[in-house]
């Protein structure tokens, strides 16, 4: 045993906790080491001394005083919330947080909502930007069925000017409208 | 509530969970020196101990209902004092951070009365003071966990509970707070010795 584990050892050691074989290899290292044996006798006198310490009490008239605060705690109004709060549970939570974490929700839903385009009504299957969505289906030629990749061509001016740009004579395309595409696409992996 | 009947801390709380003050009473009367112990050697100021020890007993009859006889009453009252206790010293520290800033940051000298310990009780070498100073001196969570060891005699598995810390946690943090005790009392020691 070194010192490092003597001293990691000291309390269990003093409580009985240790195990005969380390109880054994403790007391060698207690009899070789000078430094250790005095840390160790330190450790003991001042449990000793804690344990042996003066124990305080209350001072007198302690429950008057605590029955007095308790009146007074009684007298004061009680909020509504707080009334809730007595022993009751809302989804298992306390009122309180109940209350925030049904306003947390509430926001968070109002935002999602609020953020979603068409009102969160619709859900957008591609994430490409809507512009570009549209440049992707725009540009897909019938060359792609010869089996050669076709040359990047350019299809709409409007575009290149602004490729962030939303066309204005151009609706916009539902996922049914590209369905006859993506067969297509996939028949050519085939 | 009959006389002569030693009920249980559990049989009082729930008793007074239905409702039955008097089981208050008696658990406050059971409670209430065990817990200025803990407190006193935890914020120093018996004064501040009491106050905090009535806010204890305050919260229990107000949370009585949060009390889930899973675990021992006195692990739960413990908890309440030692986070009210917590809390008191962070608002101390505050306190002082806030009179630091009123003066200025800058290095006074202030004359502390020395305090006369020629008369007072020693427990076997160490006067009340120097042992209660060393405790103090101590980091709070090797403080919290060496008091309710060595001053309240709770069983490791108790201190466990009581600060939601692994018990492992407990054993070691005892352990460093006894050998970091026993460094400061070795100098109380031999400024004794020194002579004058």
């Amino acid at each position: 045993m070194d010192c490092y584990e003597f001293q990691d050892k000291v309390s269990a050691y003093i409580e009985k906790e240790l195990t005969l074989s380390d109880v054994n290899r403790f007391d060698q290292h207690l009899e070789s080491c000078r430094i250790c044996a005095v840390a160790y006798n330190g450790v003991k006198s001042a449990v000793r001394a804690i344990r042996g310490s003066e124990r305080v009490a209350v001072s007198s008239g302690f429950n008057d005083r605590l029955l007095g605060r308790l009146q007074r705690e009684k007298a004061k109004p009680v909020s509504k919330i707080s009334r809730l709060g007595r022993g009751r549970r809302i989804f298992g939570y306390e009122p309180r947080y109940a209350f925030v974490s049904l306003a947390a929700v509430a926001l968070i839903v109002v935002l999602t909502i609020g953020i979603l385009p068409d009102g969160g009504g619709k859900i957008n299957p591609n994430p490409l930007p809507l512009s570009t969505q549209q440049n992707v289906n725009d540009t897909f030629q019938p060359t792609m069925r010869s089996g050669t990749p076709a040359a990047p061509t350019l299809v709409s001016d409007e575009l290149e000017e602004d490729s962030l740009a939303t066309p204005k004579d151009k609706t916009l395309k539902t996922p049914q409208d590209f369905s006859g595409k993506i067969q297509l696409v996939k028949n050519k992996k085939k | 509530m009959p006389d002569k009947v030693q009920y249980s801390d559990k049989e009082l709380i729930l008793r007074f969970q239905q409702g039955d003050e008097l089981a208050y009473v008696e658990l406050v009367n059971r409670y209430r020196d065990r817990l200025i112990n803990f407190v006193f050697r935890f914020v120093g100021s018996f004064e501040e101990a009491e106050d905090i020890v009535q806010d204890t007993f305050v919260k229990l009859y107000q949370k009585k209902d949060y009390y889930r006889p899973i675990s021992a009453f006195s692990t739960w009252i413990f908890t309440i004092a030692s986070n009210l206790a917590k809390t008191e010293l962070r608002k101390r520290k505050r306190r002082k951070v806030s009179y630091l800033s009123q003066i200025g940051m800058e290095e006074k000298d202030f004359d502390i009365p020395v305090e006369d310990t020629t008369d007072e009780e020693t427990v076997g070498e160490y006067t009340e003071s120097q042992i209660q100073d060393a405790i103090q001196s101590l980091q709070l969570h090797f403080r919290t966990a060496l008091i309710l060891r060595d001053i309240e005699e709770l069983s490791y598995e108790e201190i466990s509970k009581i600060l939601d810390v692994p018990l492992g946690t407990i054993k070691s943090r005892i352990n460093r707070a006894r050998l970091q005790l026993q460094e400061k009392l070795k100098h109380v020691h031999k400024d004794r010795r020194t002579p004058i």
